[in-house]
């Protein structure tokens, strides 16, 4: 029967339930105890076990009750106290477990109750105390709690083990005996609301009873330490406590504490938790790192002088939202200390036995084998306590043996979990053993690929299995690395790769990032104001995104380009294999390939739909001769179409017009992918030795170029990538500069090094239309005109200008396009700078749209064409930005999605 | 915590912080909106239906710009030269101290007349004065050489009927020819104005603020063009606080001579000027005047990028309540033919031909038509702005608003 009934309630509730919005907890709460007045007198005795999932309403504790009932009472977890200094905690209502194991069903939810066997009655050792505030005798404290560790503050205690009165955990068999005289429910209740309101994390016990025990005469020192469990510091006098508290530190940490609480750990990440330090490590290493460190030696150090149990290092997996539920449980019944303290001068240091330790509890989830059932009860397990006191002596025979089973099912688990995020180290040969500068023993390591330096082998250790290295791994040795995706941040580069462009952000996102960076926005009403113009797009924007859709390359052709471009790449690392492997020894050092990178308008992925040539750079060890790109041009169609591959695309191979670098060629010349060699010692050759082997190298000004390119290409990808709007505009001057000759004279590099400039020094996020704006304007005012201070290159050593290369009247003649320009956009005129048909207005737009226009046609029009007239302020944005938002989401979705796509598939 | 500060919608550059753009705020223009600046992102705005959204461009400033990303590139050009030229100009362009000593003598002479009458209001029945005040050029120092005007404005305790600004004029007449001959006194919209041989005062008569509105149009002077006498008031004050740098001054200078040479500039009022150049030379990160060259072809580089365009923030009137962008007194066209002028001029003197722009040679035809600077072929800009007539009948004109209006008048009468 119980069974049955315990599925049903499951059933009926489902996973999710078990975490029932706090409301519901009163409610469920007086339901239970008005259902359970048989069981009333055993409530308590139940009560003690369960607060762990005190998060969980009623039906959830009923639930998890159950399980415990279904299983061998609750065995201590591995985390029992090993230290062996005789503190053994010994709640008294462990010599209940027999019969709370089957009340806790009862009393939570009728149901459960009227199935479940009648109880035996509990013993009832102690005589009741007459009121729950009242500090029990000095015999009854059997747990002194000197210090009162603080729960990490939350919500989460709002429940009704929270309730029970204060002292109730230290005495629970008073709480037995008072629940015998008093209705549970209703009693238990009101005493719980005349109690100071609940402050999560705030200091348990007030000031000024912390200054009578310091004016106590006779009390230890240790005693009148002051312990902040948040911080898990403690402090010299009330004094200096008393401001820790106060503290901004201590109130960070206690929001991040409840924030914590509050969203509980992920659904599908297990995390490994050291209860002594309140530390949640997301892999083994992490915890393993943890436990050597000194923050948490200086902790158990700090545990062992306050005379704590210290838990075992041994991790504690921590999965779901049951960490809340412990919290606030913890902390309720941590609240209830004080009062009891005063009373009871004895000095905790000199019982050694001290109550609320920590408890480190498993879920049921974890109980079960890895993979299976999780879902199914991810918070519905049997709260377990951690302590030793639990477990040693008072436990039922039968039940240690389960306690071993659970270890061990424990450490299999815990094992599955290293073994699943075991990751093997990466590019150890790039650490560096440097002496120390000191003269030390002490070993410096220095990572040479993030070049970051550690003292401590074990930081090496986790730093080569860090993702920071394994990223760099795969981006400077090994690109065929696979790093696992990272879901936040995959999902805040995706954020920030789409939004604005095109299409219109969820307004809550918005705000969510606005918050975020909240402080790029000084002024209040900036944020707002900017905000309502991101959400809507203006008329530029969308005649921007509709030149772009023209512009876009088809995807078969940019998927062709790509994969022609990974084809050279790849049979250009097996021709490097090649070389290696079969050239003698000296020839093998000169003729290394030791890279392949690509450059231009497909790495950066702004091609356009002309675009029908990729453009590679093969990096060699030496200065790249003739005969080496004559080696290069044997035998790569080897590698590029293996005989047996059945490749359908012939590609040839042949030298560029120079004879400086390959050019790979489709047969049936659609595509082609251009191959220049290159060396960083061409740069550091100097002159006459270059001039010395002439004959057979390649000319120094292309390789210098290529090294160039190369460099450019990593600015792209550290700097240029991330910014907001920059891909757009790079494709609209690269349209610019293809169809107005003006613009035809500015380089691709100087054009993406301005149109970068222009928008990192804007801090406001940007839409396309006003960084393009913005790239206007600076070339309008003068940055290439004599007198200006033109592009600083940021990619060479000297002071270089990147469009150093345009002759004055090209500079001219660009300058002045660009002082068109800016007029046109500000009068409204893009389609004409664009050379593209006019859009329609907003009005007109939005009625091709659909519903939703409010505003009469032509009032709409007069709005928007007329804009300008207004009081003749020409604020072009405004009525756009006016326009009912609901109905605007359509024009540019289509264009912008395909673009999002392939953002993302990079990102992947 | 914002409500009671309004925040300035040009930018406040942070001291010692980097000159990164603030993004400015939204606002209704020309103080149409009236939203609750800074009141934070839970306050509707309470502007114009349609206007409602309005967020003002930043147009591009290198000054503003943080020097880490256009550093210069080539060693600066010596501004010695420019500046020393520059210089020159100023003081050819400065009234000598004749014309000074006449300007002045005339103005005090008048002075002294209103004074009287504000000492003894029982002299004369037509009309109290409250005070009197210098305004204009004269006031402000920026007098051009040529130009010998002085302005004060007359506060009437009165309503100023046209015929209490007739005895009045009458009176200053008798007063002035005591000691002087050959004045004349004529009446003029805005007052009177009373000419000597080599000077002229133009009086500018205003009542108090409280009685604008029970001025009536046949009786009374204009509304509008008392309204703009007292913004010339708080003009002058504004100036005197803020625009006593000397580098300022003669760029005002500079400027007014640019805007009468080129007929392109002609629409920037004498106060568009004042800002202007204010902004220009002490608008930058480190709150420290620039050098005079660097001044000067900043206004051209602002106006190039269209500060006075549609949509930018422009400069905001610090006179007038609300947030103001001068600019928007300007007609599109005029807005339009302003950019476009200063865009050739900003190329042309970046080719050499600093001297054709401050007009020590050449003419003024550089702006309009093709010009040649060491073999460089500098085209001058032409005009975009066309009124979309295709599409809609409401591209009406642009209403020139009552400020606008205001401004216009100003124009005539400084």
């Amino acid at each position: 029967a119980p069974q049955t009934a315990y599925q049903a309630t499951a059933s009926a509730t489902g996973p999710t339930s078990f975490v029932p919005p706090a409301p519901a907890a009163p409610a469920s709460f007086t339901a239970a105890a008005a259902a359970s007045v048989v069981a009333a007198p055993y409530t308590y005795a139940a009560a003690p076990t369960a607060y762990p999932a005190a998060a969980a309403a009623a039906a959830a504790a009923a639930a998890a009750a159950y399980q415990q009932q279904q299983r061998p009472p609750p065995p201590p977890p591995p985390a029992a106290p090993q230290s062996g200094s005789g503190r053994v905690f010994q709640p008294a209502w462990t010599t209940t477990a027999p019969s709370y194991q089957s009340f806790t069903a009862n009393t939570a939810t009728p149901a459960v109750a009227k199935v479940a066997p009648p109880p035996p009655p509990p013993p009832p050792p102690l005589p009741p105390p007459k009121l729950a505030y009242q500090p029990p005798a000095a015999s009854a404290g059997k747990q002194h709690q000197q210090f009162m560790p603080e729960g990490f503050g939350g919500g989460g205690g709002q429940n009704w083990f929270g309730q029970q009165a204060p002292g109730g955990f230290r005495q629970p068999h008073h709480h037995q005996q008072h629940q015998h005289r008093h209705q549970f429910g209703a009693g238990g209740y009101q005493q719980q609301q005349r109690r100071p309101p609940f402050r999560p994390g705030g200091p348990r016990r007030p000031y000024n009873q912390q200054q009578q025990q310091q004016k106590q005469p006779g009390q230890p020192n240790l005693a009148s330490l002051q312990y902040c469990e948040v911080c898990k510091i403690s402090c010299a006098g009330p004094q200096t406590f008393k401001e820790h508290l106060n503290g901004q530190k201590h109130k960070k940490r206690e929001a991040a504490a409840k924030r914590q609480q509050e969203e509980s750990a992920k659904p599908n990440q297990k995390q490994l938790r050291c209860e002594l330090c309140d530390v949640t490590c997301t892999g083994a290493d992490a915890y393993a790192s943890h436990i050597r460190g000194s923050k948490h030696l200086k902790t158990a150090k700090l545990h062992t002088r306050l005379g704590k149990s210290l838990p075992s290092t041994d991790p504690i997996i921590v999965q779901g939202s049951v960490v809340t539920s412990a919290a606030g449980a913890n902390q309720q019944q941590q609240q209830s200390q004080p009062a009891p303290k005063q009373q009871q001068p004895t000095p905790a240091v000199k019982q050694r036995v001290v109550g609320a330790p920590r408890f480190g509890f498993v879920p049921g989830s974890a109980l079960k084998s890895v993979a299976s059932d999780e879902a199914a009860t991810p918070a519905a397990g049997p709260p377990q306590t951690a302590d030793s006191g639990a477990a040693s002596g008072q436990t039922a025979p039968a039940s240690s043996a389960t306690v071993e089973q659970q270890q061990q099912q424990q450490h299999v688990e815990l094992a599955v979990l290293q073994e699943r995020e075991y990751v093997a180290p990466v590019g150890s040969e790039y650490i560096d053993e440097l002496p120390n500068e000191q003269g030390n023993k002490a070993v410096q390591y220095h990572c040479k690929l993030c070049d970051c330096r550690f003292n401590d082998p074990h930081a090496k250790e986790m730093h080569l299995k860090g993702r920071r290295h394994r990223l760099q791994y795969k981006r400077k040795v090994d690109p065929s690395l696979e790093i696992e995706v990272k879901s936040a941040m995959r999902a805040n580069k995706l954020e920030f790769a789409q939004p604005i462009w095109g299409r219109r952000m969820d307004p809550a996102r918005v705000n969510e990032w606005m918050q975020r960076h909240r402080s790029h926005f000084n002024v209040g009403s900036g944020v707002a104001a900017r905000q309502r113009a991101v959400q809507t797009e203006s008329i530029d924007d969308r005649h921007l995104a509709a030149k772009l859709a023209t512009l876009a390359q088809a995807e078969p052709d940019r998927k062709a380009l790509d994969a022609l471009a990974a084809r050279c790449e790849q049979a250009l690392r097996q021709v490097s294999e090649q070389l290696s492997a079969d050239g003698p020894e000296q020839q093998q050092q000169k003729q290394q390939l030791n890279g392949v990178m690509r450059i231009g308008s497909l790495a950066k992925d702004v091609t356009l739909f002309w675009d029908r040539q990729c453009e590679l750079v093969l990096l060699c060890s030496a200065w790249p001769g003739r005969s080496l790109v004559k080696r290069l041009i044997e035998l790569l169609p080897d590698q590029l179409c293996p005989p047996d591959s059945g490749q359908a695309l012939l590609l040839t191979v042949q030298t560029a017009s120079s004879g400086d670098s390959l050019l790979v060629s489709c047969s049936d010349g659609s595509l082609r992918c251009c191959i220049s060699l290159t060396s960083v010692a061409v740069r550091d050759s100097d002159g006459a030795d270059s001039q010395a082997q002439s004959d057979d190298l390649l000319d120094k000004e292309k390789c210098l170029e290529a090294l160039a390119n190369l460099r450019r290409a990593k600015w792209f990808q550290a700097k240029a990538s991330q910014l907001e709007s920059f891909v757009p505009v790079v494709k609209i001057v690269r349209d610019f500069r293809r169809r107005i000759p003006a613009w035809a004279a500015l380089s691709e590099w100087a054009a993406e090094l301005l149109i970068e400039k222009c928008i990192s020094s804007y801090c406001a996020p940007s839409t396309p239309s006003e960084a393009l704006r913005r790239v206007l304007e600076c070339l309008a005012s003068g940055l290439l005109l004599p007198g200006g201070p033109g592009l600083l290159d940021p990619c060479e050593k000297s002071t270089t200008d990147a469009a150093g290369a345009l002759s004055a009247q090209e500079r001219e003649d660009l300058t002045a396009a660009a002082h068109r320009a800016v007029r046109l956009m500000a009068f409204r005129q893009l389609h004409r700078l664009l050379d593209m048909q006019r859009l329609p207005a907003a009005a007109e737009h939005r009625r091709a749209g659909g519903a939703g226009v409010k505003r009469s046609a032509a009032a709409a029009a007069a709005a928007d064409d007329g804009a300008d007239a207004v009081s003749g302020s020409g604020d072009a944005d405004a009525a756009d930005a006016s326009a009912p938002k609901q109905t605007r989401r359509n024009s540019c979705q289509d264009e912008a999605d395909p673009e999002a796509a392939v953002e993302a598939a990079d990102e992947q | 915590a914002y409500r009671g500060s309004r925040p300035r919608l040009g930018f406040q550059p942070q001291p010692g912080g980097p000159a990164r753009f603030r993004p400015p705020m939204a606002h209704g223009p020309a103080g149409g909106g009236g939203g609750p600046d800074g009141m934070g992102p839970g306050f509707p705005p309470s502007g114009p239906p349609g206007m409602r959204n309005f967020l003002p461009h930043v147009p591009f400033d290198f000054v503003l710009c943080d020097p880490q990303f256009f550093q210069p590139c080539q060693e600066a050009p010596d501004d010695k030269a420019t500046n020393e030229l520059l210089l020159k100009r100023n003081t050819d362009l400065s009234p000598s101290a004749e014309e000074q000593q006449a300007v002045t003598g005339l103005l005090s002479k008048v002075q002294a007349v209103f004074d009287a009458l504000i000492i003894s209001p029982d002299s004369l029945e037509a009309a109290q004065m409250a005070e009197v005040r210098p305004v204009g050029s004269y006031k402000k120092g920026t007098m051009l050489s040529g130009h010998n005007v002085a302005d004060l404005v007359v506060i009437f305790k009165t309503l100023p009927t046209k015929e209490a600004v007739r005895s009045v004029a009458n009176r200053v007449l008798e007063e002035a020819k005591t000691d002087a001959k050959f004045v004349t006194v004529s009446q003029q919209p805005y007052g009177f104005q009373v000419s000597s041989a080599d000077a002229v005062v133009k009086v500018l008569v205003a009542t108090l603020p409280a009685n604008l509105k029970l001025l009536e149009p046949d009786l009374h002077l204009d509304a509008r063009i008392q309204q703009t006498s007292l913004a010339a008031i708080r003009h002058a004050r504004w100036f005197e606080e803020n625009g006593q740098h000397s580098s300022v001054k003669v760029l005002i200078r500079l400027l007014k001579d640019l805007r009468q040479r080129f007929p392109g500039l002609a629409a920037m009022s004498p106060w568009i000027i004042d800002l202007l150049a204010h902004y220009a030379v002490m608008q930058n990160p480190a709150r420290a005047p620039l050098p005079l060259a660097r001044a000067f072809r900043r206004v051209l580089e602002l106006l190039s990028t269209g500060l006075f365009l549609p949509g930018s923030v422009g400069i905001a009137d610090p006179c007038e309540p609300g947030q103001v962008r001068v600019h928007t007194a300007l007609t599109l066209v005029q807005q339009d033919e302003v950019c476009c002028t200063a865009q050739t001029l900003l190329r042309v003197l970046s080719h050499g031909g600093l001297r054709h722009v401050l007009g020590l040679e050449g003419s003024a035809r550089i702006a309009t038509e093709m010009s040649v600077w060491r073999g460089i072929v500098v085209t001058p800009s032409d005009k975009v702005y066309e009124r979309q007539d295709e599409d809609t009948a409401a591209a009406a004109p642009p209403p020139l608003g009552l400020l606008a209006k205001g401004r216009a008048l100003e124009q005539q009468h400084f």
